[in-house]
C-alpha cells in the first residue's frame, strides 16, 4: 500500500499578502504515500501549518499544485473544495475544536450526519468509533467534562467519520500530557498501519517522529 | 443569556403591539358593546364621540325603513361631577334605552339593566371609580341634580375618553345643560324625550344582518340631513380618527415600530455576539467540508427555537403585565391576528440576524481554525 501515491505536491508557493508580503512557501515538492505517517518538523514559523493547511484544502497556495488521489485540488473551486475536504479528509486539530455542549458521542454523530448519515446508523457508527478508541464509558459525557487525551480520542473518531484517504492534525499531542500523548500517538500510527489511512501530522513530539514512516524538517518555507 | 435578551425584545414588541391593538381596540368599545347593524348620525359625524345632535324624532322615521327591524336612540353628552367628597371631573354622559336591545354596556343582565330606568342612575366601569372619587351604592351630582351609582361596568371604558357615564335617554336629557328638563326642580323624576330634544345616534338592527350596506344607503335615501355608517363603517371611522389624525394614535403608533426597531438590534447584537462565541464551532465544521446552505440551516434552527422560545416566554410576560395594566383601565390586547404578528416579526427579526451574523463565519477562512 505504501508504493501507492495519495498526495502529491509540486513547487508550491505561498505568500500572504502584507505591507511587507511573508512568504510562508517557497518551492515545497513532496509525494505523500497512501498509508504513510509522515511528520512534518520545523522550527515555528517555518511554513508547517500553511503547508498542512494547502494538503488540506484549506488554504489556496499562491502557486504550484496538490493533487489527491488524482483530483488536483488546487484547482477547484470553493464549494467543490469544501465537498472534496467532506469527502476525503478528516482533521484533528491542536486545541480540539470539539462542541463543548455536546457529549462524545453527539460531536462524533455530528460528523457523520454531515455527510448525510444520520439517525441510528449514525448513533451506532458513533459509538462504535469511540469504542475502539477506548472511550465507550466517556461517550455519554458533555465534551466539557472530558480530559484533554480523551478530548483528543473524540476528535480523531469525529475525523474518522466517512472513512477518509487521509488525516492531517496539526500539532495533536501538544496539549497532552505524557500519557496520553502517548495514547494519542499510537492510534495515529495505527491508523496509518492497520487501516491504511495517510496520516501527515506537524508537530515536534519526539514520541510522533519515532512512530513516524517518514520525516521531513521544513526550514524558512523549504523542506 | 442570548435566550433571556430574545425573550426581552420579542416582549417589548409584544407588548408595544398589544397597547396599540388595546388602544384601537378601546377607542370603538361604544359601537362593539352595541348589536346594531347601522348607525345614524347627523351628516358632520367624524367619529363616535365627534359629531352633532338630531332630532329624538329621527327615531320613528328610521323605524319606517323597510328592512328595519328596530330601531333605538343614544345621546352623548358633557357631564360635570362632583364627588361625594365635592371633588371634580369631566365625563360623557352616554344615554340609551335600557329596555331596549341593542346596547347594553358591559353585557349586564336584565335585571341589572333595569336598575338604570330609576331616575338619576348611571353605571360606570370599575377603572372609573377612583377617578369620580367613588365607591359602590355612593351618590355625586352631575350638574345640579343627583346621580345614583347603580351598578358597575368591565370593560366599557376607552383609555383616551373622559369616564362614561351610562344612563338612560331621560336621565341624560335631563343632564345635558341645554335640555328644558335642566330647569325640573330636582327630585323630581326627568319626562320623557319629546320628538325635538337632541340625541347623537340612532342604532339600527337590520331585518337582514347581511344586507346591511343596502340598509344604510336605504336610510340615507329615506330620512333627510343623516349620515347612516354600518357597524364596519362606524367602527372604522372612530378607529381611524384615534390612530391617524391624533397624536396618541401617532405616539403609540411610533412607539410600536421603535419596540420592533429596538427589537431588532438587540437580537441582532445577541445573534451577532452568540455566533462569534462559537465562531471557532461553526469554523470547524466549516473546516470539515460542511456546505455554506449547512451552516445557515443551522443557524436558521437555533434562531427559529430562540424566537419560538422567546416568544411563548414573552407571551406569558405579557398576559402578566395585562393583568397590572388592566386594573388601571389601560388596555393590553393580544388577538390572534397581533399575537400571529408578532410570532412572524419575532421569526423574522431572529432568522435574518442570524443570517447577517453568519456572513462573518461563512466568509472566514477556513484555515483559521489550524491556525487558531
Amino acid at each position: 500500500m505504501l508504493d501507492k501515491v495519495a498526495v502529491t505536491v509540486h513547487d508550491l508557493r505561498m505568500t500572504y499578502p502584507s505591507t511587507k508580503p511573508v512568504h510562508a512557501l517557497k518551492g515545497v515538492s513532496i509525494d505523500i504515500r497512501q498509508g504513510e505517517l509522515l511528520l512534518i518538523m520545523g522550527p515555528s514559523g517555518s511554513g508547517k501549518s500553511t503547508l498542512l493547511s494547502i494538503v488540506g484544502g484549506l488554504l489556496t497556495p499562491t502557486a504550484g499544485s496538490v493533487v489527491v488521489l488524482g483530483t488536483e485540488i488546487t484547482r477547484l473551486g470553493r464549494n467543490e473544495l469544501a465537498r472534496f475536504r467532506l469527502r476525503s479528509f478528516g482533521y484533528v486539530f491542536q486545541g480540539f475544536n470539539l462542541f463543548n455542549a455536546m457529549t462524545g458521542a453527539e460531536n462524533v454523530e455530528l460528523a457523520y450526519n454531515v455527510r448525510g448519515i444520520r439517525g441510528r446508523r449514525a448513533r451506532k457508527a458513533s459509538r462504535d468509533a469511540l469504542a475502539q478508541l477506548g472511550l465507550e464509558e466517556q461517550a455519554n459525557r458533555p465534551a466539557r467534562e472530558l480530559s484533554g487525551g480523551e478530548k483528543q480520542r473524540v476528535a480523531i473518531a469525529r475525523a474518522l467519520a466517512g472513512d477518509p484517504c487521509a488525516i492531517l492534525a496539526d500539532e495533536p499531542t501538544s496539549q497532552l500530557d505524557t500519557e496520553n500523548g502517548a495514547i494519542v500517538t499510537n492510534i495515529l500510527s495505527d491508523l496509518a498501519r492497520k487501516r491504511g489511512t495517510t496520516v501527515v501530522i506537524t508537530s515536534h513530539d519526539d514520541r510522533i517522529r519515532r512512530a513516524a514512516e517518514r520525516v521531513v524538517l521544513l526550514d524558512d518555507g523549504r523542506l | 443569556m442570548a435566550l433571556a435578551g430574545v425573550v426581552f425584545a420579542v416582549t417589548l414588541l409584544t407588548v408595544q403591539v398589544a397597547l396599540f391593538t388595546g388602544f384601537s381596540n378601546s377607542t370603538t368599545l361604544p359601537i362593539a358593546e352595541s348589536s346594531a347593524d347601522v348607525w345614524v348620525s347627523a351628516p358632520e359625524m367624524i367619529y363616535f364621540e365627534g359629531t352633532l345632535p338630531i332630532d329624538y324624532g329621527t327615531v320613528a322615521k328610521i323605524r319606517a325603513v323597510p328592512g328595519v327591524a328596530r330601531a333605538e336612540a343614544m345621546s352623548l353628552g358633557i357631564a360635570r361631577w362632583r364627588s361625594p367628597h365635592d371633588e371634580l371631573a369631566l365625563g360623557r354622559i352616554i344615554g340609551f334605552d335600557p329596555r331596549g336591545t341593542l346596547f347594553n354596556p358591559g353585557g349586564a343582565n336584565r335585571a341589572t339593566l333595569d336598575l338604570l330606568q330609576k331616575p338619576y342612575a348611571f353605571a360606570v366601569d370599575a377603572t372609573q371609580l377612583h377617578i369620580l372619587d367613588l365607591r359602590a351604592g355612593q351618590s355625586g351630582v352631575i350638574g345640579s341634580l343627583p346621580a345614583h351609582l347603580a351598578y358597575v361596568t368591565r370593560g366599557t371604558q376607552p383609555i383616551v375618553s373622559a369616564t362614561f357615564f351610562y344612563t338612560s335617554l331621560e336621565t341624560a336629557n335631563a343632564y345635558t345643560p341645554s335640555a328644558l328638563s335642566f330647569f325640573s326642580p330636582p327630585g323630581s323624576a326627568p319626562p320623557p324625550l319629546e320628538e325635538t330634544d337632541p340625541i347623537m345616534y340612532v342604532m339600527v338592527k337590520a331585518q337582514s344582518p347581511a344586507d346591511s350596506a343596502q340598509l344604510a344607503a336605504a336610510i340615507q335615501r329615506s330620512v333627510p340631513h343623516v349620515r347612516a355608517l354600518t357597524r364596519d363603517q362606524m367602527l372604522a371611522a372612530t378607529r381611524d380618527y384615534w390612530v391617524k389624525r391624533t397624536g396618541i394614535g401617532f405616539i403609540l403608533s411610533l412607539i410600536a415600530l421603535m419596540g420592533a426597531f429596538v427589537g431588532v438590534v438587540i437580537v441582532g447584537q445577541i445573534l451577532y455576539t452568540s455566533i462569534n462565541e462559537h465562531f471557532q464551532e461553526y469554523g470547524t465544521l466549516k473546516a470539515i467540508g460542511v456546505s455554506d446552505g449547512y451552516l445557515y440551516g443551522v443557524i436558521a434552527l437555533q434562531a427559529t427555537c430562540m424566537a419560538v422560545i422567546g416568544y411563548v416566554l414573552s407571551l406569558a410576560l405579557t398576559f402578566a403585565v395585562r393583568g397590572v395594566a388592566a386594573e388601571r383601565g389601560v388596555d393590553i390586547l393580544i388577538t390572534p391576528g397581533g399575537a400571529l404578528l408578532v410570532l412572524a416579526a419575532a421569526l423574522v427579526i431572529c432568522i435574518s440576524a442570524g443570517m447577517i451574523a453568519m456572513q462573518r463565519v461563512v466568509r472566514s477562512d477556513p484555515a483559521l481554525v489550524f491556525r487558531a
